[in-house]
């Protein structure tokens, strides 16, 4: 059980540091002290308490006002996301949020959604990384009284040269994140990968997760009114020193040389007692909702125990006190601050009625036998929920924390010096393209475009037997609720790399804009959304542009896409890792990643990208650009690589939504796919090939000039403006085209499907085994 | 000449505990402690010492990440093994590391390196000190070892050493 820390250890956490000197002084403190704070942010610590902070207040200090805690740089923009619709049960705030799924028997449910990063423990270490990057995301939906049921998995690393430190990031960090997911027995149901150079020192390994929940027994990240005297409950793993300063670090800047120093702020992830956990909560959700018990629940994350305690115990307006010595440990020696911070994995609190406590802790303990499950696993109650707002936490009898409330728990901001707008970028004219053939086949074998069948077939995305469109046979994953009910959900995530690397704001424009056409390519209405906000240092006046720029372009975007509500696309979750910065200057380029739910009433009339039937009719819905940068083609010509983004027309994207979501509830749609990474002509060679690449019905376009007449041919066919092509059944062709135009689209026929070659009239005729030995193989070596 | 080499977890090591959970509740009950190490063995031709090879080895991060990891080793067949602690080698039957002696040979520079064996390593602790061979055998065949993909060797353990450490110290060393 608990074990007291020596007298020497206790005392070290309730010594006072003396925050006094010049700036010097103080940055000697922070260094010597491990605080990731600056001089006037110690200042501001003695200020608020009007004392100095002992060492494990400071501390405390140090995480809550990390960037990755407090959103200090960007909390100033964050609010001019969107973040209603009557779509919304749950909005930003919580854990996690929960959007509206549908009714089933009379039974409203929610889907509850979060997005994480765990960019620089991946760099670090990239199997535990990423491992416990999806271990935390699970959590986070799991506390919101949810059924865990999918995640996914938006990745971006440096180019996979073999033997190169970029491969060997990647390759550990899939492995990471087929080793927890499997074990824990969550399908993977999403995902996207890209490769820049800019990711070389910074991988990006953001975490997406879905759960299903009644919306009558949603829980929340709060004690409930009437908590006082509520037992604050710890679960899971015994507490050890693995991942101390684990928030703190993730807001650093990393450096190869400092890397071998952060070893500690490494996290251990153990999946195996994460199912137990898991299946332990689920039976207590049951408990307490056939008893009517009102409840608190939150994870452990960033500041272990005293992140999760107060900011659980401070949102719904009480303090709390925590005793250090009923924490159960893995080791002896670990100081109470450790004990207090340390971010060990598996784990999370509660706050429960004390008649409630042993129900709850003979279930943890006895019935699903955590304590054998790891060592030292357990329930233990370790503090109380008080009235007097103080966060006070004891070891062997000393006070080590003793503060109120608010001044740890309440938003800090950091502005910073905010660099001139982003250069316009260039006008290049498209180029000419001979050899279309070896074009495409270039395209199609480029690391943003090529198969990532080698990828997903690492991870289980069939578990648990609700996926109804298994990750990369769509657009989007889907997922039923609660069979035999035919209501499901999609999920998409979206980033181009190549865009950000051009425009901040236009690419986070596009992210949100492309995750919805992807929900939508499967027959989903999109319903909401998430971000990773993935930037450099903000502190670099370049960066903090691009992270105000890239907001300003989430914004509005999912304000202009009114496909579910006049308010536009919410965002009910989300994350911001700044500092993807490395010591040599070089920064990732900016990305925005973004996930979008869609909402499926009948999973049966859902579609998949591959065409089904010969003698398809072929449209694309959106128009053609002569603007190529930032595309696939680009890169593989050599053009410049800042050449003018694509643009959105939103009137178009909203009227496509609609057009192609309704084709498919109709049945008129047997095949769709948004037109993104190497453009059109890339877009119908996947319909062809199929997720698995083995696809045998081929496609015949007409010539470039009557589909997109005024567009060079080298843009019409590999341009990245966003759009679909679809797959019409030949007696739906008048339907669609009608019903498209009603809503304001502009269908444009592009050919149709058959044959066992893709054909684009007077311009290629290539036969698809061609195609998919370039499409399929890239990625073989890197993940086999 | 041929190397041992132990690359050891130096963070928690979930497996161990399972491993020593399992074993207990098979019924070895005085069982404390379980230690495990992925085992490289080694075999080099050419002149270069055993600790240029470590040396080179300890930067090839496919098989070895200093922050999650200490690397240890032995020269195999050079020093006398200490006779009262065995070690179990478990080694998958399809094993083929030839990619990964390739890589090893041509990214991290270890020229001379001719062939590598690949195994997982365990060493058992109970109250009366290291399990017996006899102890060590069962532990293999109830739970270490898969006999359809997996075979096994115990063997007396080396007395693995540090880059840098001399010899002496290692032997002095508890593990």
């Amino acid at each position: 059980m608990a074990r007291a820390a020596t007298a020497d250890l206790i005392a070290l956490s309730a010594q006072v540091l003396p925050i006094e000197g010049s700036d010097e002084d103080l940055k000697r403190l922070a260094d010597s002290e491990a605080l990731a704070l600056t001089p006037p942010e110690l200042r501001a610590i003695r200020e608020r308490l009007g004392r100095e902070p002992t060492r494990a207040e400071a501390h405390a200090f140090a995480i809550q006002w990390s960037e990755h805690c407090s959103y200090k740089s960007s909390r100033a923009f964050l609010g001019s996301l969107p973040t209603q619709s009557p779509d919304v049960l749950v909005g930003v705030g919580e854990d996690a949020g929960v959007l509206r799924a549908g009714e089933i028997d009379g039974t409203e449910y929610g889907v509850v959604v979060a997005h994480e990063s765990h960019n620089h423990p991946s760099q670090v270490v990239p199997f535990e990384g990423a491992a416990t990057g999806v271990g935390g995301i699970l959590r986070d939906v799991l506390c919101m009284g949810a059924r865990v049921v999918a995640s996914a998995d938006p990745l971006r690393f440096g180019p996979p040269l073999a033997g190169s430190h970029a491969a060997y990031v990647a390759a550990g960090v899939v492995d990471g994140i087929a080793a927890y997911g499997n074990a824990v027995g969550v399908p993977n149901l999403a995902g996207d990968l890209y490769f820049h150079p800019s990711f070389r020192d910074n991988c990006l390994v953001n975490v997406v997760a879905l759960g299903f929940v009644q919306r009558d027994r949603i829980l929340h990240s709060r004690v409930p009114e009437l908590g006082e005297g509520y037992d604050l409950v710890l679960v899971g793993k015994a507490t050890d020193a693995s991942g101390f300063g684990g928030a703190a670090f993730a807001s650093l800047t990393l450096d190869a040389q400092e890397s071998h120093a952060n070893k500690s702020a490494v996290q251990v992830p153990d999946p195996f007692l994460k199912n137990v956990i898991m299946r332990a909560s689920y039976a207590a959700f049951d408990t307490i909702a056939a008893q009517g018990i009102k409840v608190g629940f939150k994870d452990l994350g960033a500041g272990g125990i005293m992140g999760s305690s107060s900011e659980l115990c401070a949102a719904g307006g009480f303090g709390a006190e925590i005793d250090l010595d009923a924490v159960p440990v893995a080791l002896r020696g670990l100081a109470p601050f450790v004990v207090l911070m340390a971010e060990t994995q598996e784990r999370m609190l509660w706050a429960v009625p004390p008649a409630f406590t042993p129900q709850l802790l003979s279930l943890y303990n006895e019935r699903f036998t955590l304590p054998e499950v790891a060592a030292n696993a357990r329930a233990a109650v370790i503090g109380k929920v008080t009235r007097d707002r103080q966060y006070v936490v004891r070891a062997g009898g000393m006070r080590v924390c003793d503060l109120p409330i608010e001044v740890l728990t309440q938003p800090v901001r950091a502005t910073w010096k905010l660099g001139p707008p982003q250069a316009p970028a260039l006008a290049v004219p498209a180029p000419l393209v001979t050899d279309v053939t070896g074009a495409l086949l270039a395209v199609l074998a480029h690391p943003d475009v090529c198969s990532r069948r080698p990828l997903i077939e690492r991870y289980d995305t069939v578990v648990r037997g609700a996926t109804a469109i298994p990750s990369g046979y769509a657009d989007a994953g889907v997922i039923v609720i609660e069979r035999p009910s035919p209501r499901a959900v999609a999920l998409s995530v979206d980033g181009n790399a190549r865009f950000g690397a051009i425009s901040a704001k236009l690419a986070a424009a596009h992210a949100v804009v492309e995750a919805a056409r992807n929900v939508a390519a499967v027959g989903a209405v999109p319903i909401g959304l998430t971000d990773c906000l993935n930037y450099g240092n903000p502190e670099d006046p370049v960066a903090y542009r691009e992270l105000a720029d890239g907001i300003e372009g989430l914004a509005e975007a999912a304000r202009a896409v009114t496909i579910s509500s006049d308010a536009g696309l919410p965002f009910v979750s989300g994350n911001v890792s700044l500092y993807n910065h490395a010591a040599s200057g070089s920064a990732i380029v900016p990305s925005a990643v973004v996930a979008c739910i869609g909402r499926i009433d009948d999973v049966r009339k859902t579609v998949t990208m591959q065409f089904v039937e010969s003698g398809d009719a072929l449209y694309v819905l959106g128009a053609r650009d002569d603007r190529l940068g930032g595309s696939v083609l680009a890169g593989v010509l050599g053009l410049t690589p800042s050449g003018e983004l694509p643009g959105i027309d939103y009137q178009e994207v909203n009227a496509s939504l609609r057009a192609v979501i309704d084709g498919i509830g109709r049945g008129d749609v047997h095949a769709a796919h948004d037109i993104s990474d190497g453009g059109l002509l890339a877009c119908v060679a996947e319909m062809c090939l199929g997720g698995d690449g083995v696809g045998e019905i081929g496609a015949v376009l007409a010539s470039c000039e009557q589909w997109a007449p005024g567009i060079a041919p080298s843009a019409a066919l590999f341009g990245e403006a966003g759009g679909f092509v679809v797959a019409i059944a030949p007696d739906s062709r008048a339907s669609f085209e009608e019903a498209a135009r009603s809503l304001g689209a502009r269908p444009i026929r592009l050919g149709q499907t058959g044959g066992s070659s893709l054909v684009v009239t007077g311009v290629c005729e290539i036969p698809l085994g061609t195609a998919a030995a370039a499409w399929m193989r890239p990625l073989q070596d890197l993940f086999a | 000449m041929k190397l041992d080499v132990a690359i050891e977890p130096i963070v928690t090591d979930n497996t161990a505990f399972t491993v020593l959970t399992a074993l207990r509740q098979l019924g070895y009950a005085e069982l404390e402690r379980v230690w495990r190490a992925d085992h490289l063995l080694l075999e080099l031709s050419g002149d270069g010492s055993a600790e240029e090879v470590v040396a080179r080895l300890s930067r090839a991060e496919i098989v070895f990440n200093p922050n999650k990891h200490r690397l240890r080793y032995a020269i195999a067949g050079v020093r006398a093994a200490r006779g009262e602690m065995f070690e179990a080698l478990v080694r998958d039957r399809d094993e083929n590391n030839d990619r990964l002696v390739a890589t090893l040979r041509t990214t991290f520079g270890i020229a001379g390196l001719r062939a590598l064996e690949r195994s997982m390593a365990w060493r058992l602790d109970d109250r009366a000190g290291p399990a017996t061979m006899k102890r060590l055998e069962w532990a293999c065949q109830a739970l270490l070892a898969n006999p359809i993909s997996q075979t096994y060797e115990i063997r007396p353990a080396p007395e693995y050493r540090e880059l840098g450490e001399p010899a002496s110290a290692a032997s002095k060393r508890v593990r």
